[in-house]
């Protein structure tokens, strides 16, 4: 429970300077440290947490944060003491915060489908769901997302939010997510 | 002598730094008396590098390479050794590469950047550049060189990350002269920018110089690391004397015909194009004027020394 004193708390809960607040914000040490928790905290049926980018003053440059009525606060953080993934900072936020896109764009190659989605691109042989080639990114987790998933097929490979670090993970996720929807 | 130096990382857990003079070697990289495969990221940059320099018969590139799988351990350990040694360091090049965005240390190599005696032409591509525009001073550097989707990222004023790029990405492909002028309006990038795609876009100032669309090798696009070529075949270029935006319109045309060279499907790998870049360059340097754009008098006219 130590965490919570680092509860930015001098706004009563559920206001801001702005006004009403019914908004809060885990932030935590890294971006995997994110994609974990949310994994844990939709499994356990907290559907409607966001993941969204933190405010500047909590930025390195790649960063998720966790957003999350705070009429859930409690239950959202015992579930991830049970999980031992604590966030470093819980925080309250009024403002509108950025989430991660979710659309994607196709390349049809004949033989090979290729599907970008912002920096990332992911291409695979349509007959074998084979993964040919990653591309895109500048996080340094790519080239060793590249390493772990080519020559696997769509089905076999780790998911890239499993293995990897960074948003260029996430967002690797979302064109392989998409790929495997196409060629299921 | 002149010195062109590269930063980035590598993903190689067992390593924590790597620095020295790099060599190509067929497939793999040579820095340190190690080897690593020439795949994509950093490694295609430095190995682009190590072709151009080949070709002209420059000195080989200095490496400063972190070990890093996306944990941050190698990242950290290049910006802290750049923050600490470039103060003393003469390179007329520095190429800034993949690497975990950390706006703070970032901040610490521009400071270090500017200790320098003399200033190298400051090239970021991949995470440097994330970091760069992220901290808002893209303006210190030399040279951006996104692809169409870090476009819209540098387009994005309140984009931390490519990630984040808002509504732009429907309209990449029709409006990039739109982003490119954004990009500059508010300030997100360099002063030159090469703009990587099936068209490249190569501006300086805000202006776009040049549009390379010849010829269209549309199964580059999937290959991972043919725009780590572009970057290091630039650099390579700076590293020999050319202005970095007459480098870029060289180095777009000559990763096309590498890749015209290779045959390339979508599953070719990197280094297959890098094994062309020699006879690539030959032929886009021998058929190439000098536009006026390029002159060096126009690159420096109004830069802060």
């Amino acid at each position: 429970m130590g965490f919570l004193k680092n509860l930015i708390g001098s706004k009563k809960d559920g206001e801001s300077a702005g006004g009403a607040v019914d908004q809060g914000l885990l932030i935590f040490d890294s971006v995997n440290d994110v994609i974990q928790a949310e994994a844990t905290l939709k499994k356990a049926a907290f559907d409607d947490i966001k993941v969204v980018a933190p405010p500047p003053q909590y930025r390195m440059g790649c960063d998720l944060a966790i957003q999350f009525s705070i009429m859930e606060r409690i239950g959202i953080v015992r579930v991830l003491e049970e999980s031992r993934n604590e966030p470093r900072d819980i925080i309250y936020v009024s403002e509108e915060l950025m989430q991660p896109t979710e659309i994607c764009s196709v390349k049809d190659f004949g033989r090979y489908l290729m599907v970008r989605s912002a920096n990332m691109k992911i291409t695979v042989e349509k007959d074998t769901g084979k993964i040919v080639n990653i591309s895109g990114g500048g996080c340094s987790d790519v080239p060793y997302l590249a390493v772990e998933l080519i020559g696997k097929t769509l089905d076999a490979a780790a998911s890239p939010r499993k293995i990897g670090y960074t948003l260029c993970a996430y967002t690797l996720e979302i064109a392989f997510n998409e790929a495997r929807r196409m060629l299921a | 002598m002149k010195t062109i130096l590269l930063a980035g990382t590598i993903p190689d857990q067992n390593l924590s730094l790597a620095l020295g003079t790099a060599s190509l070697c067929g497939t793999s990289l040579s820095i340190d008396g190690r080897s690593y495969p020439v795949n994509r990221g950093t490694a295609a940059m430095i190995g682009a590098v190590c072709a151009t320099a080949g070709f002209f018969g420059d000195s080989p590139p200095e490496c400063v390479v972190g070990g890093d799988i996306g944990t941050r351990e190698g990242s950290r350990e290049v910006y802290r050794h750049l923050i600490k040694h470039l103060p003393r360091i003469s390179a007329d090049t520095l190429c800034l590469h993949y690497i975990i965005p950390d706006i703070g240390l970032h901040n610490q190599v521009l400071t270090a950047v500017r200790k320098m005696h003399v200033k190298p032409v400051v090239i970021a591509d991949a995470g440097f550049m994330y970091a760069a525009k992220a901290s808002g001073q893209a303006r210190f550097y030399d040279l951006f060189l996104p692809d169409i989707g870090e476009l819209a990222f540098l387009a994005d004023e309140k984009a931390s990350h490519p990630a984040y790029t808002r509504g732009f990405l429907t309209r990449l492909e029709i409006e990039p002269k739109e982003l490119i002028g954004k990009a500059y309006e508010f300030g997100m990038t360099g002063r030159c920018m090469c703009v990587k795609g099936r068209t490249d876009y190569i501006c300086q100032d805000g202006v776009i110089l040049e549009q390379i669309d010849d010829p269209v090798i549309e199964e580059l696009e999937p290959i991972g690391g043919t725009g780590d070529t572009i970057t290091g075949m630039t650099a390579g270029l700076v590293h020999h004397g050319y202005m970095p935006a007459h480098a870029c319109a060289l180095a777009c045309r000559a990763n096309r015909i590498a890749g015209l060279f290779a045959r390339p499907t979508p599953a070719t790998q990197i280094h297959e194009i890098i094994a062309r870049i020699p006879e690539a360059l030959s032929h886009v340097i021998s058929g190439h004027e000098v536009a006026a754009a390029y002159q060096q008098e126009f690159f420096f006219e109004g830069v802060q020394q």
